[in-house]
């Protein structure tokens, strides 16, 4: 029995090492101007906070996903998270594993590329793993990266609605989301359907251009919360 | 003795009766509106419609990344069933909304309309909570 003493202190001192090496990273949801995010923490600090779903996942679900992602590794070096491509998207990797995917809806909140993003995603983790005070982005990038709560803000807007094919006025729509993205949507494109003759089907999909002719582009992160028809 | 003989008559006719009735057809969508009410349309065909909705949208190239769900537009004044509504989020959001519920906004001098807010509970008399973080995506209206 003795003889088993040794090596039981030996692994006790191992694990403790492991301990103190091993990354320890969480998630929280939270409600920023009426809006629900999700918050990845490491070393106390919140280095990624997530506004937009993605791949079915909800911006808790995702922050969730990279907290768990992140604790997977051992002695996580700064220099080990990089980026690259994932499924042909840019991505924040760890050892070459996604951690996250740099999606168009946040890189059009930060005003960047995808591929800018994922940089700026990857620096902030970087310094959150190495223990760095996290260095708030500069002024006018979006909610995306460590921006204190009190910086997201919401907005709402009236813009008309379109037709989308003959691009006649058919009424009004209200618009909400947050500031940087409201700014964007200058109508609502309507697109019109049957269902089994019974049914009369208005899809409305707030968008950057009254030129709704040809082809439309969502803008991302916003939706309609009221309508007013024009009477004929 | 010779009632229950009448009886097992008549249970034996009914059982033939319905072994040997044709199958009934599938419910129309329209007759089912103007029997049943737009609640039970939703429940329904709610699926359907919303599968209808999501190939429109995509063919344009403008479908939701989130989940979507068609729920039935409630008067927020009168509590009756006007419409419906499909509504678009985050999977654990849209699976709490329950309907829509309906009320006039006036949003500065220039904006009067129909204020469309996503709730978790059918009965909006009793008061309407927005389930933040979803959003609207399309209206059905049903001809009756």
């Amino acid at each position: 029995m003795r003889r088993y003493i040794p090596l039981a202190v030996a692994l006790g001192i191992l694990l403790i090492i492991a301990a103190a090496y091993a990354l320890t990273a969480a998630s929280r949801a939270q409600q920023i101007g009426g809006v629900s995010v999700g918050e990845v923490i490491v070393n106390d600090q919140v280095p990624l906070r997530i506004r937009y779903s993605a791949g079915g996942l909800s911006p808790a679900e995702r922050a969730s996903t990279v907290a768990r992602r992140l604790n997977q590794f051992e002695n996580l070096q700064p220099s080990e998270i990089t980026v690259g491509m994932v499924r042909g998207q840019w991505a924040v990797l760890a050892r070459g594993d996604l951690l996250v995917t740099a999606d168009p809806a946040h890189a059009i909140a930060n005003d960047t590329t995808t591929y800018g993003l994922a940089l700026s995603w990857r620096n902030q983790l970087r310094a959150a793993v190495a223990g760095q005070q996290i260095t708030p982005p500069p002024a006018g990038a979006g909610p995306a990266d460590g921006l204190p709560a009190a910086n997201v803000r919401t907005a709402q807007k009236v813009v008309p609605i379109l037709s989308v094919g003959s691009g006649l006025r058919v009424g009004a729509a209200l618009v909400a989301g947050s500031s940087s993205q409201v700014g964007k949507v200058n109508a609502v494109a309507q697109l019109e359907g049957d269902f089994r003759d019974s049914v009369r089907v208005r899809a409305l999909v707030p968008v950057d251009t009254e030129n709704v002719i040809g082809s439309i582009r969502r803008v991302p992160g916003t939706a309609v919360i009221a309508v007013a028809d024009v009477r004929l | 003795m010779r009632s229950s003989g009448v009886l097992m008559v008549v249970t034996m006719a009914a059982l033939l009766l319905f072994a040997t009735a044709p199958p009934a057809p599938a419910i129309d969508l329209g007759d089912a509106i103007k029997v049943f009410g737009i609640g039970y349309a939703v429940r329904v065909f709610g699926s359907q419609i919303n599968s209808f909705v999501n190939t429109l949208l995509a063919q344009r190239g403008v479908e939701w990344e989130g989940t979507t769900k068609v729920v039935p537009i409630i008067s927020i004044g009168s509590g009756t069933y006007i419409g419906a509504a499909q509504v678009a989020g985050p999977p654990s959001l849209v699976d709490r909304v329950r309907a829509v519920a309906q009320g006039e906004i006036r949003f500065g001098d220039d904006f009067r309309g129909k204020a469309l807010i996503p709730v978790s509970t059918t009965n909006v008399l009793r008061g309407v909570r927005r389930i933040e973080g979803v959003g609207l995506s399309a209206l059905i209206d049903f001809r009756v």
